[in-house]
Protein backbone atom coordinates (compact mmCIF):
# COMPACT_ATOMS: atom_id res chain seq x y z
CA UNK A 1 0.00 0.00 0.00
CA UNK A 2 1.22 3.38 -0.42
CA UNK A 3 4.39 4.81 -1.31
CA UNK A 4 6.91 1.89 -0.82
CA UNK A 5 11.11 2.95 -0.74
CA UNK A 6 13.91 0.76 -0.94
CA UNK A 7 17.25 2.88 0.00
CA UNK A 8 18.18 5.87 -1.54
CA UNK A 9 17.60 4.72 -5.13
CA UNK A 10 13.89 5.14 -5.50
CA UNK A 11 12.14 7.79 -3.65
CA UNK A 12 8.91 9.39 -5.73
CA UNK A 13 10.69 12.93 -4.20
CA UNK A 14 8.63 15.10 -6.62
CA UNK A 15 5.48 13.25 -4.99
CA UNK A 16 6.66 13.47 -1.37
CA UNK A 17 7.71 17.46 -2.05
CA UNK A 18 3.81 17.39 -3.00
CA UNK A 19 2.69 15.74 -0.22
CA UNK A 20 4.82 18.18 2.41
CA UNK A 21 3.67 20.96 0.31
CA UNK A 22 -0.31 20.05 0.72
CA UNK A 23 0.48 19.22 4.73
CA UNK A 24 2.04 22.57 5.34
CA UNK A 25 -0.77 24.56 3.61
CA UNK A 26 -3.48 22.28 5.70
CA UNK A 27 -1.39 22.89 8.94
CA UNK A 28 -1.61 26.66 8.48
CA UNK A 29 -4.95 26.72 7.75
CA UNK A 30 -5.54 24.85 10.90
CA UNK A 31 -4.29 27.84 13.26
CA UNK A 32 -6.62 30.38 12.74
CA UNK A 33 -9.69 27.46 13.48
CA UNK A 34 -7.98 26.77 16.15
CA UNK A 35 -7.74 30.55 17.53
CA UNK A 36 -11.64 30.75 16.53
CA UNK A 37 -12.72 27.44 17.92
CA UNK A 38 -10.91 28.46 21.57
CA UNK A 39 -12.14 31.98 21.66
CA UNK A 40 -16.10 31.15 20.76
CA UNK A 41 -15.95 28.06 23.59
CA UNK A 42 -14.46 30.98 26.04
CA UNK A 43 -17.28 33.73 24.79
CA UNK A 44 -19.91 30.22 25.69
CA UNK A 45 -18.54 29.58 29.03
CA UNK A 46 -18.15 32.86 30.33
CA UNK A 47 -21.83 34.01 29.09
CA UNK A 48 -22.90 30.94 31.20
CA UNK A 49 -20.58 31.94 34.32
CA UNK A 50 -21.96 35.77 34.09
CA UNK A 51 -25.50 34.61 34.45
CA UNK A 52 -24.84 32.66 37.28
CA UNK A 53 -22.40 35.71 38.31
CA UNK A 54 -25.80 37.70 37.92
CA UNK A 55 -28.17 34.93 39.12
CA UNK A 56 -26.18 34.98 42.93
CA UNK A 57 -25.89 38.86 42.92
CA UNK A 58 -23.47 40.65 45.72
CA UNK A 59 -20.85 38.06 46.36
CA UNK A 60 -21.36 39.21 50.45
CA UNK A 61 -25.24 38.18 49.77
CA UNK A 62 -27.15 36.72 53.33
CA UNK A 63 -27.32 33.47 51.19
CA UNK A 64 -23.31 32.47 51.20
CA UNK A 65 -23.42 29.08 52.72
CA UNK A 66 -19.59 27.86 52.02
CA UNK A 67 -16.39 27.72 50.47
CA UNK A 68 -14.14 25.18 49.07
CA UNK A 69 -10.44 25.29 49.04
CA UNK A 70 -7.95 24.31 46.11
CA UNK A 71 -4.63 24.59 44.74
CA UNK A 72 -5.60 27.12 41.63
CA UNK A 73 -8.71 28.64 43.09
CA UNK A 74 -11.65 28.55 45.77
CA UNK A 75 -15.22 28.06 45.42
CA UNK A 76 -18.40 30.28 47.42
CA UNK A 77 -21.33 28.35 47.67
CA UNK A 78 -24.29 30.11 48.04
CA UNK A 79 -28.38 28.26 48.92
CA UNK A 80 -31.68 28.79 47.27
CA UNK A 81 -34.07 27.68 49.47
CA UNK A 82 -33.66 24.82 51.34
CA UNK A 83 -30.80 24.01 48.52
CA UNK A 84 -27.59 24.84 50.25
CA UNK A 85 -25.60 24.19 47.32
CA UNK A 86 -27.32 26.01 44.64
CA UNK A 87 -25.19 27.85 43.02
CA UNK A 88 -21.15 28.08 43.32
CA UNK A 89 -18.64 30.49 41.59
CA UNK A 90 -15.02 29.28 41.64
CA UNK A 91 -12.34 32.02 41.47
CA UNK A 92 -8.34 32.17 40.78
CA UNK A 93 -5.88 33.86 42.11
CA UNK A 94 -6.53 36.74 39.97
CA UNK A 95 -10.25 37.07 40.72
CA UNK A 96 -11.05 35.59 36.95
CA UNK A 97 -13.87 33.56 37.57
CA UNK A 98 -12.98 30.22 36.10
CA UNK A 99 -16.02 27.64 37.32
CA UNK A 100 -19.44 28.35 37.73
CA UNK A 101 -21.87 25.42 39.16
CA UNK A 102 -26.29 25.63 39.12
CA UNK A 103 -27.29 23.16 40.91
CA UNK A 104 -30.86 24.71 41.43
CA UNK A 105 -32.74 22.21 40.04
CA UNK A 106 -30.85 19.37 41.71
CA UNK A 107 -28.76 18.56 38.94
CA UNK A 108 -25.01 20.07 38.16
CA UNK A 109 -24.84 22.81 34.95
CA UNK A 110 -21.49 23.68 34.88
CA UNK A 111 -19.59 26.46 32.96
CA UNK A 112 -15.64 26.01 33.33
CA UNK A 113 -12.39 27.44 31.78
CA UNK A 114 -10.69 25.91 33.93
CA UNK A 115 -8.11 24.41 31.80
CA UNK A 116 -7.92 28.05 30.03
CA UNK A 117 -8.51 30.83 33.01
CA UNK A 118 -6.93 33.47 30.91
CA UNK A 119 -9.36 33.14 28.78
CA UNK A 120 -11.93 33.95 31.05
CA UNK A 121 -14.19 37.33 30.09
CA UNK A 122 -15.46 37.22 33.96
CA UNK A 123 -13.37 38.79 36.84
CA UNK A 124 -14.70 39.85 40.19
CA UNK A 125 -12.61 41.39 43.29
CA UNK A 126 -10.48 39.41 44.55
CA UNK A 127 -10.15 41.50 48.07
CA UNK A 128 -13.86 40.58 48.08
CA UNK A 129 -13.45 37.04 47.51
CA UNK A 130 -10.38 36.78 50.64
CA UNK A 131 -12.40 39.06 52.76
CA UNK A 132 -15.78 36.62 52.76
CA UNK A 133 -13.49 33.49 52.83
CA UNK A 134 -11.51 34.90 55.97
CA UNK A 135 -15.05 36.12 57.59
CA UNK A 136 -15.92 31.51 57.00
CA UNK A 137 -12.30 30.86 59.07
CA UNK A 138 -10.39 30.28 55.99
CA UNK A 139 -6.97 31.20 57.08
CA UNK A 140 -4.67 33.62 55.32
CA UNK A 141 -1.82 30.66 54.06
CA UNK A 142 -4.68 29.32 52.20
CA UNK A 143 -5.66 32.54 50.25
CA UNK A 144 -3.43 34.27 47.81
CA UNK A 145 -2.59 37.99 47.95
CA UNK A 146 -5.29 40.11 46.34
CA UNK B 1 31.25 -12.78 9.48
CA UNK B 2 32.39 -9.59 11.31
CA UNK B 3 29.92 -7.74 9.98
CA UNK B 4 27.11 -10.21 10.04
CA UNK B 5 27.89 -10.19 14.35
CA UNK B 6 28.09 -6.20 14.20
CA UNK B 7 24.87 -6.43 13.24
CA UNK B 8 23.68 -9.50 15.62
CA UNK B 9 24.93 -7.35 18.54
CA UNK B 10 23.52 -4.40 17.51
CA UNK B 11 20.05 -5.97 17.26
CA UNK B 12 20.59 -7.94 20.46
CA UNK B 13 20.96 -4.26 22.05
CA UNK B 14 18.32 -2.79 20.66
CA UNK B 15 16.16 -5.40 21.82
CA UNK B 16 17.23 -5.15 25.52
CA UNK B 17 17.34 -1.41 25.35
CA UNK B 18 13.46 -1.78 24.19
CA UNK B 19 12.66 -3.96 26.74
CA UNK B 20 14.08 -1.97 29.64
CA UNK B 21 12.67 1.07 28.46
CA UNK B 22 9.16 -0.78 28.82
CA UNK B 23 10.02 -1.69 32.22
CA UNK B 24 11.37 2.08 33.00
CA UNK B 25 8.34 2.95 31.99
CA UNK B 26 6.21 1.15 34.17
CA UNK B 27 8.22 1.66 36.87
CA UNK B 28 7.81 5.59 36.35
CA UNK B 29 3.85 5.21 37.25
CA UNK B 30 4.46 2.43 38.92
CA UNK B 31 3.21 0.78 42.70
CA UNK B 32 7.18 0.74 43.77
CA UNK B 33 6.64 4.19 45.90
CA UNK B 34 10.52 4.04 45.61
CA UNK B 35 11.22 3.35 42.86
CA UNK B 36 9.00 5.90 40.99
CA UNK B 37 11.04 9.21 40.83
CA UNK B 38 14.54 7.59 39.48
CA UNK B 39 12.67 5.56 37.35
CA UNK B 40 10.93 8.86 35.75
CA UNK B 41 14.21 10.56 34.89
CA UNK B 42 15.30 7.02 33.62
CA UNK B 43 12.74 6.25 31.39
CA UNK B 44 13.65 9.38 28.98
CA UNK B 45 17.26 8.41 29.09
CA UNK B 46 16.39 4.81 28.51
CA UNK B 47 14.02 5.94 25.76
CA UNK B 48 16.88 8.62 23.89
CA UNK B 49 19.16 5.27 24.03
CA UNK B 50 16.88 3.34 22.51
CA UNK B 51 16.01 5.76 19.56
CA UNK B 52 19.93 6.49 18.78
CA UNK B 53 20.44 2.28 18.81
CA UNK B 54 17.10 2.41 17.01
CA UNK B 55 18.29 5.43 14.33
CA UNK B 56 22.14 3.43 14.26
CA UNK B 57 20.01 -0.14 13.51
CA UNK B 58 18.29 1.54 10.88
CA UNK B 59 20.93 2.94 9.09
CA UNK B 60 22.34 -0.17 8.64
CA UNK B 61 19.23 -1.79 6.43
CA UNK B 62 19.35 1.07 4.34
CA UNK B 63 18.80 -1.38 1.41
CA UNK B 64 15.98 -2.85 2.91
CA UNK B 65 12.25 -2.03 1.95
CA UNK B 66 9.91 -0.31 3.68
CA UNK B 67 6.91 1.52 3.51
CA UNK B 68 7.26 5.64 3.34
CA UNK B 69 3.42 6.03 3.77
CA UNK B 70 3.46 5.05 7.66
CA UNK B 71 6.10 7.32 8.30
CA UNK B 72 4.49 10.12 6.44
CA UNK B 73 0.95 9.96 8.13
CA UNK B 74 2.66 9.26 11.61
CA UNK B 75 4.49 12.54 11.09
CA UNK B 76 1.68 14.48 9.98
CA UNK B 77 -0.09 13.53 13.06
CA UNK B 78 3.27 14.79 15.06
CA UNK B 79 2.80 18.06 12.83
CA UNK B 80 -0.52 18.34 13.85
CA UNK B 81 0.19 18.33 17.34
CA UNK B 82 3.29 20.75 16.88
CA UNK B 83 0.90 23.20 15.22
CA UNK B 84 -1.75 22.62 18.27
CA UNK B 85 0.94 24.28 20.17
CA UNK B 86 -1.07 27.48 18.43
CA UNK B 87 -4.22 27.79 20.06
CA UNK B 88 -3.25 25.31 23.05
CA UNK B 89 -3.80 26.64 27.24
CA UNK B 90 -0.66 24.68 27.67
CA UNK B 91 1.91 25.54 24.61
CA UNK B 92 5.00 24.57 26.82
CA UNK B 93 2.87 20.83 27.93
CA UNK B 94 1.90 20.95 24.34
CA UNK B 95 4.87 21.44 22.61
CA UNK B 96 7.12 19.15 25.39
CA UNK B 97 4.54 16.31 24.66
CA UNK B 98 4.47 16.42 21.07
CA UNK B 99 8.54 16.38 21.08
CA UNK B 100 8.29 13.10 23.07
CA UNK B 101 5.56 11.53 20.86
CA UNK B 102 7.46 11.94 18.43
CA UNK B 103 10.55 10.16 19.90
CA UNK B 104 8.88 7.23 20.42
CA UNK B 105 7.39 7.45 16.81
CA UNK B 106 11.13 7.89 15.60
CA UNK B 107 11.99 4.80 17.49
CA UNK B 108 9.03 2.85 16.26
CA UNK B 109 9.96 3.77 12.24
CA UNK B 110 13.21 2.61 12.92
CA UNK B 111 12.86 -0.02 14.50
CA UNK B 112 10.17 -0.86 11.04
CA UNK B 113 13.62 -1.36 9.43
CA UNK B 114 14.54 -3.53 11.06
CA UNK B 115 16.75 -6.67 9.70
CA UNK B 116 14.44 -8.94 12.30
CA UNK B 117 11.11 -8.21 13.30
CA UNK B 118 11.23 -11.17 14.95
CA UNK B 119 14.24 -9.59 17.37
CA UNK B 120 11.87 -6.33 17.97
CA UNK B 121 8.88 -8.05 18.84
CA UNK B 122 11.09 -10.46 21.03
CA UNK B 123 12.19 -7.23 22.93
CA UNK B 124 8.51 -6.02 23.45
CA UNK B 125 7.19 -9.09 24.86
CA UNK B 126 10.75 -9.73 27.13
CA UNK B 127 9.80 -6.16 28.36
CA UNK B 128 6.45 -7.39 29.17
CA UNK B 129 7.82 -10.76 30.93
CA UNK B 130 10.29 -9.04 32.61
CA UNK B 131 7.54 -6.69 34.17
CA UNK B 132 5.05 -9.47 34.89
CA UNK B 133 7.63 -11.57 36.44
CA UNK B 134 8.59 -8.14 38.89
CA UNK B 135 4.98 -8.01 39.73
CA UNK B 136 5.35 -11.83 41.03
CA UNK B 137 8.15 -10.87 43.02
CA UNK B 138 6.28 -8.11 44.84
CA UNK B 139 3.44 -10.28 45.48
CA UNK B 140 5.60 -12.40 47.35
CA UNK B 141 7.77 -9.73 49.04
CA UNK B 142 5.60 -6.68 49.15
CA UNK B 143 1.90 -8.18 49.17
CA UNK B 144 0.42 -4.47 50.09
CA UNK B 145 1.73 -2.72 47.18
CA UNK B 146 1.36 -5.83 44.37
CA UNK B 147 -2.14 -5.62 45.48
CA UNK B 148 -4.87 -2.85 45.23
CA UNK B 149 -7.32 -2.92 48.34
CA UNK B 150 -10.74 -4.03 47.73
CA UNK B 151 -13.21 -1.33 48.32
CA UNK B 152 -16.93 -1.62 48.83
CA UNK B 153 -17.47 -1.83 44.95
CA UNK B 154 -14.40 -3.23 43.84
CA UNK B 155 -12.67 -6.19 45.50
CA UNK B 156 -8.68 -6.34 46.03
CA UNK B 157 -6.89 -6.47 42.37
CA UNK B 158 -3.70 -7.51 41.07
CA UNK B 159 -1.60 -4.83 40.02
CA UNK B 160 1.88 -5.86 40.39
CA UNK B 161 4.27 -3.51 39.02
CA UNK B 162 1.98 -1.30 37.62
CA UNK B 163 0.31 1.65 39.59
CA UNK B 164 -3.15 0.33 39.41
CA UNK B 165 -4.46 -2.79 37.88
CA UNK B 166 -4.74 -1.75 34.49
CA UNK B 167 -1.04 -0.37 33.95
CA UNK B 168 0.97 -3.78 33.65
CA UNK B 169 -2.25 -5.24 32.47
CA UNK B 170 -2.16 -2.92 29.25
CA UNK B 171 1.62 -3.93 28.42
CA UNK B 172 0.59 -7.87 28.85
CA UNK B 173 -2.21 -7.65 26.43
CA UNK B 174 -0.30 -5.75 23.37
CA UNK B 175 2.15 -8.80 24.05
CA UNK B 176 -0.13 -11.50 24.32
CA UNK B 177 -0.24 -12.41 20.68
CA UNK B 178 3.22 -12.37 20.73
CA UNK B 179 3.96 -14.75 23.23
CA UNK B 180 1.20 -17.34 21.26
CA UNK B 181 3.36 -16.51 18.14
CA UNK B 182 6.81 -17.88 19.34
CA UNK B 183 5.13 -20.68 20.83
CA UNK B 184 4.66 -21.71 17.31
CA UNK B 185 7.35 -20.35 15.55
CA UNK B 186 9.88 -21.67 18.37
CA UNK B 187 11.92 -24.75 17.20
CA UNK B 188 13.03 -25.92 20.28
CA UNK B 189 10.93 -28.27 22.69
CA UNK B 190 12.59 -25.95 25.57
CA UNK B 191 11.69 -22.43 23.97
CA UNK B 192 7.93 -23.55 23.32
CA UNK B 193 7.72 -24.42 27.28
CA UNK B 194 9.14 -21.40 27.93
CA UNK B 195 6.78 -18.83 26.21
CA UNK B 196 4.05 -20.90 27.21
CA UNK B 197 5.07 -20.30 30.46
CA UNK B 198 5.01 -16.57 29.77
CA UNK B 199 2.21 -16.09 27.90
CA UNK B 200 0.48 -17.74 31.20
CA UNK B 201 2.42 -15.69 33.11
CA UNK B 202 1.19 -12.46 31.06
CA UNK B 203 -3.06 -14.27 30.57
CA UNK B 204 -3.11 -14.98 34.35
CA UNK B 205 -1.42 -11.30 35.04
CA UNK B 206 -4.62 -9.70 33.35
CA UNK B 207 -6.91 -12.16 34.77
CA UNK B 208 -6.34 -11.39 38.44
CA UNK B 209 -5.98 -7.73 37.52
CA UNK B 210 -9.72 -7.68 36.81
CA UNK B 211 -8.85 -5.04 34.01
CA UNK B 212 -11.49 -5.49 31.35
CA UNK B 213 -10.00 -3.52 28.63
CA UNK B 214 -6.85 -5.59 28.78
CA UNK B 215 -8.72 -8.80 29.03
CA UNK B 216 -10.80 -7.62 25.68
CA UNK B 217 -7.67 -6.34 24.00
CA UNK B 218 -5.69 -9.63 24.15
CA UNK B 219 -9.08 -11.53 23.31
CA UNK B 220 -9.06 -9.22 20.38
CA UNK B 221 -5.10 -9.76 19.47
CA UNK B 222 -5.38 -13.50 20.40
CA UNK B 223 -8.08 -13.94 17.77
CA UNK B 224 -6.40 -11.71 14.99
CA UNK B 225 -3.07 -13.81 15.26
CA UNK B 226 -5.41 -17.12 15.03
CA UNK B 227 -7.83 -16.01 12.34
CA UNK B 228 -4.63 -14.27 9.78
CA UNK B 229 -2.51 -17.23 10.55
CA UNK B 230 -5.22 -19.44 9.20
CA UNK B 231 -4.16 -22.63 11.09
CA UNK B 232 -7.05 -24.21 12.80
CA UNK B 233 -4.14 -25.56 16.27
CA UNK B 234 -3.17 -21.77 16.16
CA UNK B 235 -7.27 -20.81 16.44
CA UNK B 236 -8.11 -23.75 18.90
CA UNK B 237 -5.67 -22.71 21.11
CA UNK B 238 -6.58 -18.63 21.31
CA UNK B 239 -10.22 -19.72 22.19
CA UNK B 240 -8.52 -22.06 24.91
CA UNK B 241 -6.46 -19.45 26.43
CA UNK B 242 -9.59 -17.05 26.03
CA UNK B 243 -11.80 -19.60 27.80
CA UNK B 244 -9.43 -20.16 30.28
CA UNK B 245 -8.55 -16.54 30.81
CA UNK B 246 -12.33 -15.40 31.23
CA UNK B 247 -13.26 -18.27 33.81
CA UNK B 248 -10.23 -16.79 35.83
CA UNK B 249 -11.48 -13.38 35.74
CA UNK B 250 -15.14 -14.29 36.89
CA UNK B 251 -14.13 -16.16 40.06
CA UNK B 252 -16.04 -15.10 43.14
CA UNK B 253 -13.43 -12.71 45.30
CA UNK B 254 -13.49 -11.77 48.58
CA UNK B 255 -14.98 -8.54 48.23
CA UNK B 256 -17.96 -9.83 46.46
CA UNK B 257 -19.00 -12.22 49.40
CA UNK B 258 -17.04 -10.07 52.43
CA UNK B 259 -17.22 -6.80 51.63
CA UNK B 260 -14.54 -4.43 53.82
CA UNK B 261 -17.43 -2.01 55.33
CA UNK B 262 -17.04 1.96 54.75
CA UNK B 263 -15.10 3.68 57.83
CA UNK B 264 -17.14 6.62 58.35
CA UNK B 265 -13.83 8.68 58.50
CA UNK B 266 -12.56 10.84 56.35
CA UNK B 267 -8.51 10.07 55.66
CA UNK B 268 -7.75 13.62 55.03
CA UNK B 269 -9.22 15.69 57.45
CA UNK B 270 -10.52 19.36 57.10
CA UNK B 271 -7.72 21.53 57.85
CA UNK B 272 -10.60 24.35 58.13
CA UNK B 273 -12.85 24.46 61.03
CA UNK B 274 -15.57 26.73 59.03
CA UNK B 275 -16.89 29.49 61.22
CA UNK B 276 -20.37 28.59 62.49
CA UNK B 277 -23.40 28.82 60.02
CA UNK B 278 -20.46 28.10 57.16
CA UNK B 279 -19.84 24.76 55.46
CA UNK B 280 -16.38 23.28 53.82
CA UNK B 281 -18.36 22.27 50.51
CA UNK B 282 -15.36 19.93 50.27
CA UNK B 283 -16.49 18.05 53.12
CA UNK B 284 -20.26 18.46 53.58
CA UNK B 285 -21.49 19.36 50.35
CA UNK B 286 -21.12 17.27 46.77
CA UNK B 287 -17.88 16.58 45.86
CA UNK B 288 -16.76 18.80 42.55
CA UNK B 289 -15.41 14.77 41.37
CA UNK B 290 -18.48 13.70 42.20
CA UNK B 291 -20.94 16.13 40.90
CA UNK B 292 -22.70 14.61 38.11
CA UNK B 293 -24.86 11.32 38.58
CA UNK B 294 -25.28 11.36 42.39
CA UNK B 295 -28.54 10.61 43.85
CA UNK B 296 -30.52 14.69 44.54
CA UNK B 297 -28.67 16.82 47.38
CA UNK B 298 -31.01 14.64 50.61
CA UNK B 299 -31.73 12.04 48.92
CA UNK B 300 -30.06 8.16 49.91
CA UNK B 301 -28.41 6.15 47.58
CA UNK B 302 -30.11 2.80 47.65
CA UNK B 303 -29.13 0.38 45.25
CA UNK B 304 -24.97 -1.10 45.80
CA UNK B 305 -23.44 -0.66 42.52
CA UNK B 306 -20.27 -3.32 42.73
CA UNK B 307 -17.84 -3.74 39.61
CA UNK B 308 -19.28 -6.49 37.48
CA UNK B 309 -17.23 -7.79 33.97
CA UNK B 310 -19.33 -5.87 31.70
CA UNK B 311 -19.84 -2.67 33.82
CA UNK B 312 -18.34 0.36 32.22
CA UNK B 313 -16.61 1.85 35.84
CA UNK B 314 -18.64 5.08 35.15
CA UNK B 315 -16.61 5.21 31.77
CA UNK B 316 -19.94 5.84 29.34
CA UNK B 317 -20.54 8.70 31.34
CA UNK B 318 -17.26 10.26 31.28
CA UNK B 319 -17.17 9.64 27.63
CA UNK B 320 -20.49 11.95 27.33
CA UNK B 321 -18.87 14.44 29.25
CA UNK B 322 -16.06 14.32 27.55
CA UNK B 323 -17.60 14.47 24.27
CA UNK B 324 -19.81 17.28 25.07
CA UNK B 325 -16.48 19.43 25.84
CA UNK B 326 -15.15 17.97 22.45
CA UNK B 327 -18.30 19.73 20.98
CA UNK B 328 -17.09 22.53 21.85
CA UNK B 329 -14.04 22.61 19.82
CA UNK B 330 -15.00 19.98 17.72
CA UNK B 331 -12.59 20.66 14.56
CA UNK B 332 -8.61 21.13 15.95
CA UNK B 333 -9.29 20.37 19.53
CA UNK B 334 -8.04 22.30 22.55
CA UNK B 335 -4.29 21.46 22.00
CA UNK B 336 -2.16 17.75 22.08
CA UNK B 337 -1.16 16.58 25.63
CA UNK B 338 -3.61 19.02 27.40
CA UNK B 339 -6.59 16.17 28.42
CA UNK B 340 -6.32 15.29 31.68
CA UNK B 341 -5.84 19.81 31.75
CA UNK B 342 -9.28 19.46 29.62
CA UNK B 343 -11.13 16.91 31.13
CA UNK B 344 -12.13 17.17 34.48
CA UNK B 345 -13.89 14.05 36.48
CA UNK B 346 -17.26 15.36 37.65
CA UNK B 347 -18.91 11.94 37.92
CA UNK B 348 -19.85 10.19 40.36
CA UNK B 349 -18.91 6.66 39.33
CA UNK B 350 -15.59 7.80 37.91
CA UNK B 351 -12.25 7.64 38.65
CA UNK B 352 -9.62 9.20 36.52
CA UNK B 353 -8.20 12.44 35.43
CA UNK B 354 -8.65 11.50 31.38
CA UNK B 355 -11.64 9.98 30.04
CA UNK B 356 -10.09 6.09 29.82
CA UNK B 357 -10.77 6.14 25.61
CA UNK B 358 -7.82 7.23 23.47
CA UNK B 359 -10.03 8.18 20.68
CA UNK B 360 -12.48 9.99 23.00
CA UNK B 361 -9.00 11.53 23.94
CA UNK B 362 -7.19 12.42 20.47
CA UNK B 363 -10.75 14.09 19.67
CA UNK B 364 -10.66 16.31 22.80
CA UNK B 365 -6.72 17.03 21.89
CA UNK B 366 -6.83 17.45 18.26
CA UNK B 367 -10.29 17.28 17.16
CA UNK B 368 -11.46 15.63 14.29
CA UNK B 369 -8.58 16.29 12.78
CA UNK B 370 -6.50 14.88 15.05
CA UNK B 371 -8.82 11.71 14.99
CA UNK B 372 -8.72 11.48 11.18
CA UNK B 373 -5.08 11.43 11.23
CA UNK B 374 -4.68 8.38 14.18
CA UNK B 375 -7.36 6.22 12.33
CA UNK B 376 -5.22 6.88 8.86
CA UNK B 377 -1.99 5.56 10.67
CA UNK B 378 -3.78 2.78 11.66
CA UNK B 379 -5.36 1.84 8.66
CA UNK B 380 -1.40 2.98 6.31
CA UNK B 381 0.06 -0.21 9.14
CA UNK B 382 -2.49 -2.47 8.85
CA UNK B 383 -3.26 -2.81 5.53
CA UNK B 384 0.00 -3.58 4.25
CA UNK B 385 -0.51 -7.25 6.37
CA UNK B 386 -3.59 -7.95 5.68
CA UNK B 387 -2.67 -8.70 2.44
CA UNK B 388 -2.61 -12.90 1.29
CA UNK B 389 0.51 -14.35 2.02
CA UNK B 390 1.67 -12.42 4.56
CA UNK B 391 4.56 -13.45 6.69
CA UNK B 392 4.07 -15.12 10.31
CA UNK B 393 5.75 -12.67 12.16
CA UNK B 394 3.64 -9.70 10.20
CA UNK B 395 0.53 -11.16 11.51
CA UNK B 396 2.16 -11.64 15.09
CA UNK B 397 2.84 -7.30 14.69
CA UNK B 398 -0.79 -6.79 13.38
CA UNK B 399 -2.51 -8.72 16.21
CA UNK B 400 -0.03 -6.97 18.95
CA UNK B 401 -1.53 -3.64 16.83
CA UNK B 402 -5.34 -5.04 16.84
CA UNK B 403 -4.90 -5.84 21.03
CA UNK B 404 -3.56 -1.86 20.77
CA UNK B 405 -6.44 -0.67 18.78
CA UNK B 406 -8.91 -2.40 20.97
CA UNK B 407 -7.23 -1.55 24.19
CA UNK B 408 -7.54 1.91 23.35
CA UNK B 409 -10.87 1.98 23.58
CA UNK B 410 -11.02 1.83 27.39
CA UNK B 411 -7.68 3.40 27.95
CA UNK B 412 -6.25 6.88 26.81
CA UNK B 413 -2.68 5.68 26.00
CA UNK B 414 -1.67 5.82 22.59
CA UNK B 415 -0.60 9.50 22.49
CA UNK B 416 0.99 9.23 26.06
CA UNK B 417 4.57 8.60 25.43
CA UNK B 418 5.56 7.75 29.11
CA UNK B 419 2.97 5.63 29.42
CA UNK B 420 5.15 1.75 29.15
CA UNK B 421 2.01 0.46 26.49
CA UNK B 422 2.29 3.27 24.11
CA UNK B 423 5.64 2.34 23.06
CA UNK B 424 5.23 -1.15 22.78
CA UNK B 425 1.95 -0.54 21.02
CA UNK B 426 3.67 1.71 18.18
CA UNK B 427 6.76 -0.72 18.17
CA UNK B 428 4.97 -3.50 17.30
CA UNK B 429 2.34 -1.62 14.60
CA UNK B 430 5.07 -0.33 12.74
CA UNK B 431 6.94 -3.74 12.57
CA UNK B 432 3.97 -5.45 11.42
CA UNK B 433 4.09 -3.21 8.21
CA UNK B 434 7.68 -3.31 8.15
CA UNK B 435 7.80 -6.94 8.07
CA UNK B 436 4.92 -6.64 5.56
CA UNK B 437 7.30 -4.46 2.94
CA UNK B 438 9.70 -7.38 3.54
CA UNK B 439 8.19 -9.86 2.59
CA UNK B 440 6.79 -8.26 -0.60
Amino acid sequence: MGLRVRGHRRGGGTLVRRIVLVAVVVLVALVPIGAWERGRRADHESAGMRSVLEEVGPLDSSELRGFRIFANFECLVYERGRNHFALELCVDDRGRVVEAIDRRDGTAEVWSLRDDPSESEVVVDRGEVNRLLRRMNVPDEYLPDA
Amino acid sequence: MLELLKRMTLGRAVQLALAATIVTMLLAGGSILQGIEPARTLRWAALLALAALAVAYAARSRERAWSLTPALVAGALVAVAAVSTLWSANPRLTLGRTAALALVLVVAAALARAESPELVLEGVLLGAVAVAVGGLLLLVFDHDRAVQTATTVSPARYQGLGGGPNMAAMVFAIAAPLALHFIFESRTRTMRLAWGAALALLLGSIAFSGSRGALAAAFAGLAVYALLGGRPVVLGTAALLAGATLAVSVLPSPASSNPPQPTGQDPAPAQVTPAPGYFDANLQGPRLQDDIGHPGIGVAETTRRERTLSGSSGRTEAWRGALGLVADRPVVGYGFGTEDRTFVDRYVFFNSNVPENSYVGILLQLGIVGLVVLLALAVALVLPSLRRGSSRVAVAATAALAAALVLAFFQSYLYAAGNAATIAAWVCAFAATGAAAARS
